[in-house]
């Protein structure tokens, strides 16, 4: 299927914060491996509409390998958006958003957009963090942020949406050059220069 | 389909022929192999002293003799029951065993996939001059998931017993002194395909998992009593020991410390490689599991899975050393940069050549990520050749590209070479190990606990993670293949390669005095792989 762009994400945040089940939920199950044979699927896709233009997302999900810091590190380079996600029920994994975001901002495009998220929000009765805190978070640090179930999926799709936008929002505004991937966007295979939108497509980039 | 009994009489029959036993089994004696070709003739022997037969129809069967030399040579074509070391590291003891080695071969278990036949079906034998053990022998048909069923496998696993005190006893199927201890009764007997070994994967299922001398390996032998080379390599503790060896060098005098461009790629990557094959080797295959891994982020659950840890440290240290080495000088132009550059993915080429996806990945991720990335006068004076194979290693580092090299080629390798003959007509390059990346295996297992949903009967995704451990533990096999021996120089030389912080070395705050620093969206990318081609990689059923 032909799409407008390729928006390169990641999921990041501390182990057991549910990354793998957003990125699941999201996917509609397609991040299942293609047979029980393939060790390893190290993202899940999906297209999206924005403002009328495909646009497809692929996902990276390193859980699992949160220790391999060099790895986390190297899929930083070349996404246009991040999730960041803690778990509302644990604290802990809200205190170390701080070095999350610095590690992330420290190996990543300026540009990348963080989405923070309060993962496991249908856990109501065991909240331990407040959700004014993450709101207060993500304002001080410049996020976008929202609460999500990925058990319930309430909120999953806005989160993976949102953040699209947002990267659109930024290659309208010609803040991203759509035409350097090491943003973390691609233009489709079938879409010419003059079929992407705003000034960015006058931005030649510093290509080898 | 070959019946497996007569592909099981085969192996054996190549085995006895292999080593001109002197005395041969009769064809069609044994049992008739009822499930995975769960055996053939059983003859038990004492330590001291006659034979003794297991079971009154093979009275005919006589222990064979080994001839001269052939020894070493069966010994190297076992699969090893424990695979800590290899079985040969243990025969080539002194005769006597000493008390560290009896506890290291005593901490056997019962592994998932190489589950020891019953007593009956095993065969033992004595290696002349050696009584103070013995060796058991058991044939299993193996047919590996995914592969043809035309192409299961024989493996020939070996198992060291070491002397019943009490003569008496010799025949008797009890383990050895100590090993009692060390079993785990919840995964004994396990059938091949153990959809029913669920209790013992999971976390609550203490009896099983909090056994003593499981979830930390057993010491190995003391040092100094005939340990084989590549031991020195190994870590003291998993937990304290960040990198393999920095436990043997600590204390020595600091010498000057060479370049790393002064090692020749094939001899850095072998020496690499060395040291992420005892790291491997010793991964207690359980703590990979999303039960156990997962709860390392528990407060004082630190300590859980040591080995993964010590194999995570070495992995962070390599990155570290190839982003210090290409960083760390600041006097270095940026053809010194770019020459330490190339040298890397010289590095990495030949570690790929030695199916070590774990250096590989480490190497390539040090070099793809932002500190070094960045540096576009560096990446300027990278040959084009250099930039064109780094591209090649990037299309072939990922995590179903990795799966899928191991699968077509390792799994083989792990199971082949059970003809010693034949194995020695090959050129010794062909007999390959393999080392995977590690953090696959997490990912997987996280994954089928958290987010791949179950069938209706929850025992889909149990067998899933029991085929991971099965891959990784056929891995562990596999990586017994390697024959490589350490460098004094290099072992020495890595521990205290100097390591820039995460400070020093992001771009932020790092400007050497020869380079000019660019921002980190500056749009270079020098191998144009930042995104790797969907089609390939893309998970979806279509494909």
């Amino acid at each position: 299927m032909t799409y407008a762009y390729l928006f390169k994400y990641i999921i990041i945040g501390d182990t057991g914060v549910g990354k793998s089940c957003l990125l699941l939920q999201f996917t509609d199950k397609r991040f299942q491996p293609v047979h029980d044979l393939t060790i390893g699927v190290e993202f899940g896709a999906r297209m999206v509409n924005i403002d009328g233009k495909q646009i497809k997302l692929q996902i990276w999900d390193t859980a699992g390998q949160e220790s391999f810091r060099s790895i986390t590190r190297s899929y930083y380079r070349g996404a246009a958006g991040a999730l960041l996600v803690y778990d509302i029920t644990r604290r802990e994994t809200f205190n170390h958003l701080t070095s999350w975001l610095e590690d992330a901002r420290q190996h990543s495009s300026s540009n990348m957009v963080i989405m923070l998220i309060g993962n496991k929000s249908d856990l109501e009765s065991r909240r331990d963090v407040k959700r004014e805190e993450g709101e207060a978070f993500a304002r001080e640090h410049g996020l976008i942020f929202m609460e999500t179930s990925a058990k319930t999926a309430c909120n999953v799709e806005e989160a993976f949406i949102n953040t699209a936008k947002e990267i659109y929002r930024k290659i309208q505004q010609g803040l991203f050059d759509v035409h350097n991937e090491a943003n973390g966007i691609k233009i489709g295979p079938q879409q010419s220069i003059s079929t992407s939108v705003g000034p960015s497509a006058s931005h030649a980039g510093l290509q080898a | 389909i070959r019946h497996p009994q007569s592909s099981t009489q085969q192996i054996k029959q190549e085995l006895l022929d292999g080593f001109h036993f002197s005395i041969f089994f009769k064809e069609g004696q044994g049992p008739t192999a009822t499930n995975h070709g769960q055996c053939c003739s059983g003859v038990r022997r004492g330590t001291e002293g006659s034979p003794q037969t297991g079971t009154p129809e093979h009275q005919d069967l006589q222990m064979p003799t080994f001839q001269p030399g052939t020894r070493e040579k069966l010994l190297d074509s076992l699969v090893p029951a424990l695979l800590t070391k290899p079985i040969s590291s243990y025969a080539t003891c002194p005769g006597q065993a000493s008390d560290s080695a009896v506890h290291s071969i005593t901490s056997t278990i019962t592994s998932i996939l190489f589950t020891w036949p019953l007593e009956n079906t095993s065969v033992c034998y004595q290696p002349p001059q050696r009584s103070s053990f013995r060796i058991k022998l058991a044939f299993r048909n193996f047919a590996w998931p995914g592969l043809d069923v035309e192409d299961h496998q024989e493996l020939v696993l070996g198992q060291l017993v070491l002397p019943e005190p009490n003569e008496a006893k010799a025949d008797d199927p009890a383990p050895p002194p100590g090993q009692h201890t060390l079993t785990m009764p919840a995964l004994e007997p396990a059938p091949p395909l153990l959809a029913d070994l669920g209790p013992a994967l999971e976390p609550e299922s203490g009896a099983a998992l909090g056994a003593p001398g499981y979830l930390y390996s057993a010491p190995g032998p003391a040092p100094g009593e005939g340990s084989p080379p590549a031991t020195l390599l190994e870590p003291q503790s998993a937990s304290e020991s960040p990198s393999p060896s920095s436990g043997t060098v600590k204390n020595q005098p600091l010498e000057e410390m060479p370049d790393i461009a002064t090692f020749p790629p094939r001899l850095l990557a072998e020496q690499l490689t060395l040291m992420d094959v005892e790291l491997f080797k010793k991964v207690e295959l359980y703590d990979c599991l999303g039960s156990i891994w997962g709860q390392r982020a528990n407060e004082g659950n630190e300590h859980v899975a040591p080995t993964v840890h010590a194999t995570i440290a070495h992995f962070n240290r390599l990155t570290n050393c190839v982003t210090t080495s290409c960083l760390g000088n600041h006097g270095m132009r940026a053809r010194d940069r770019a020459r330490v550059v190339e040298h890397w993915i010289k590095v990495a080429r030949e570690c790929l050549s030695l199916n070590n996806f774990s250096s590989v990945h480490a190497i390539v991720s040090a070099l793809c990520s932002e500190p070094i990335y960045r540096l576009h006068e560096t990446w300027a004076a990278v040959s084009s050749k250099s930039t064109k194979h780094l591209k090649q290693l990037c299309k072939k580092d990922t995590a179903v590209k990795r799966d899928l090299l191991i699968k077509a080629g390792s799994f083989k390798v792990a199971t082949q070479e059970r003809n010693p003959q034949r194995a020695q007509m090959r050129p010794r390059r062909q007999k390959k190990g393999v080392v995977p990346f590690l953090g696959d295996f997490p990912t997987e297992s996280h994954r089928l606990d958290t987010a791949i949903p179950d069938d209706l009967d929850g025992n889909t995704n149990k067998r899933r993670k029991v085929r991971v451990l099965q891959e990784m533990q056929l891995l562990q096999v596999a990586a017994m293949n390697y024959r490589l021996w350490p460098l004094e120089k290099f072992v020495t030389y890595f521990p205290r390669m100097e390591q820039l912080s995460d400070k020093e070395s992001c771009p932020a705050s790092w400007s050497p005095n020869h380079s000019r620093p660019v921002t980190s969206c500056s749009g270079w990318d020098p191998t144009g792989m930042l995104f790797r081609t969907p089609a390939l990689h893309h998970p979806s059923p279509r494909s």
